[in-house]
């Protein structure tokens, strides 16, 4: 990402604008998944005979939209948190030796010169040198360094890579770049456990389907399928959810729902 | 007619408003730097008894040194000047305290076995950071002076600058000659 030209309030008020357009853009995506899926439903049905179902009010749009501000307003306000959490970091309160006592001598240091208020201070179990900054603007920010760069500073170099941190924090670069992790985050996570309800349930479906009841058998010897009780759970319920999938799908021709479940796994594996 | 003078003079009044309040917030922004200096120089007043004690056994024959570092700092706890000469009088005090500081510590450099008595390295450590807040808290108050003083002075903010009572603040400044000679540099490796 290239920073904008221009002085410090230019980069801030560019920030700020890149931070909103981007929580725009995630939910504007969201409600472009729900209403298309309304429009295709609509479409689908139109023709349908009316004592069946027609699909009118955008339902799926509708609840697609306000689950997506909700994720972006959760997001947004926990990232800070979130991202440190990730990391594995352990803030640095009351300094226990000499390299934390110079770390938070620095960053106290670091911040008066940039005339922002002094940071949390934060330290990564990592030995990779590496440094960040997160949180919302300067009144509330984190600056967290690894145990690495920690070993191979000196006083100078920490400070220049304080320094460079202080810099993100204080035009705002951190604003946008936590909210911007905190929602690939969630994306990330919601695409994750999509694809392993859908691989893990479907297979267990199959097998299941194959031998009536063999579920939690099944379940544990499925790669990694049965690892713990929660996507067993999981895996149970849409396996239920299975039985009825054979019924609706069996009349239109589609197979038995273990063999739309084997095409479905075909599917998932190799996306 | 008179409602485009009318516009005009809104126009004007805006304005002026916003240069005065633009000043007054600078002016105070230029006061509380100030105020982060002496809290950083309270930091190291209060730091130097405690290093100079550490010192004191190891260090009898160079006595001159401590005497000088602690005579330094009685002198700048003293000063308690206001008004335009503040800045000139706690400079010259501090700098002198600063020259002090930097002998005993090439002073307590000479002496290892000083050096490898646990809280030495760690008061020295202090004693860096405190000297580094000092000039970069300087260096915030310059900045945030500058920019006062080159807002009262540009057109057409000058033209408030009277109603605002602002007045050019001083910026901090190397008094002691010395400091400004080039330092010798010395690429030997250790």
């Amino acid at each position: 990402m290239t920073s904008p030209p221009g002085n410090l309030f230019q980069q801030q008020e560019a920030n700020r604008r890149r931070t909103t357009w981007l929580v725009i853009g995630f939910v504007l995506f969201f409600a472009w998944l729900g209403f298309g899926g309304d429009f295709i439903f609509w479409l689908a049905t139109s023709d349908a005979p009316p004592a069946q179902y027609h699909h009118v009010f955008p339902w799926f749009g509708l609840i697609l939209t306000v689950i997506a501000i909700g994720i972006a307003r959760y997001a947004y306000r926990t990232g800070p948190e979130k991202v440190l959490w990730a990391t594995g970091a352990r803030e640095v309160i009351d300094p226990q030796n000499d390299a934390e006592r110079q770390l938070t001598n620095v960053v106290d240091e670091m911040a008066i010169a940039a005339g922002v208020p002094r940071p949390r201070v934060w330290i990564v179990p990592d030995d990779d040198p590496n440094a960040f900054a997160t949180g919302h603007d300067p009144k509330d920010s984190h600056v967290a360094v690894t145990r690495g760069l920690l070993a191979i500073c000196n006083r100078d170099e920490l400070q220049g890579v304080i320094g460079h941190e202080l810099g993100h924090v204080k035009n705002l670069d951190v604003r946008l770049m936590t909210t911007l992790a905190a929602l690939v985050g969630a994306l990330l996570l919601i695409r994750d456990g999509m694809g392993r309800t859908m691989r893990g349930g479907l297979r267990l479906g199959r097998q299941a389907g194959t031998r009536p009841g063999g579920a939690a058998q099944a379940g544990e010897r499925g790669e990694g399928g049965g690892r713990d009780q929660g996507v067993r759970d999981v895996a149970d319920f849409l396996n239920r959810g299975g039985g009825r999938l054979q019924l609706l799908s069996a009349p239109q021709g589609l197979g038995s729902g273990t063999e739309l479940a084997d095409r479905l796994i075909d599917a998932a594996r190799d996306p | 007619m008179g409602w485009v003078l009318l516009i005009l003079i809104a126009v004007v009044v805006l304005w002026m408003v916003g240069a005065y309040n633009g000043l007054i917030a600078l002016k105070n922004q230029t006061v509380n730097a100030f105020k982060q200096i002496d809290v950083q120089l309270k930091r190291r007043h209060d730091l130097i008894p405690n290093l100079v004690n550490a010192v004191k056994g190891a260090m009898d024959f160079e006595k001159s040194t401590l005497e000088a570092v602690i005579q330094a700092r009685n002198q700048a706890v003293k000063v308690n000047a206001s008004g335009p000469e503040a800045i000139k009088q706690i400079s010259q005090a501090e700098n002198a305290l600063s020259g002090a500081l930097s002998r005993l510590m090439v002073v307590v450099e000479q002496y290892p076995q000083l050096k490898a008595t646990g809280n030495i390295g760690q008061l020295q450590e202090e004693l860096t950071s405190t000297e580094n807040k000092v000039s970069f808290a300087r260096q915030l108050y310059n900045d945030t002076a500058t920019e006062y003083n080159t807002k009262q002075q540009q057109f057409p903010t000058t033209l408030v600058a009277g109603l605002a009572k602002a007045q050019p603040a001083d910026l901090w400044e190397i008094e002691d000659q010395g400091e400004r000679a080039v330092p010798k540099v010395d690429l030997s490796s250790r």
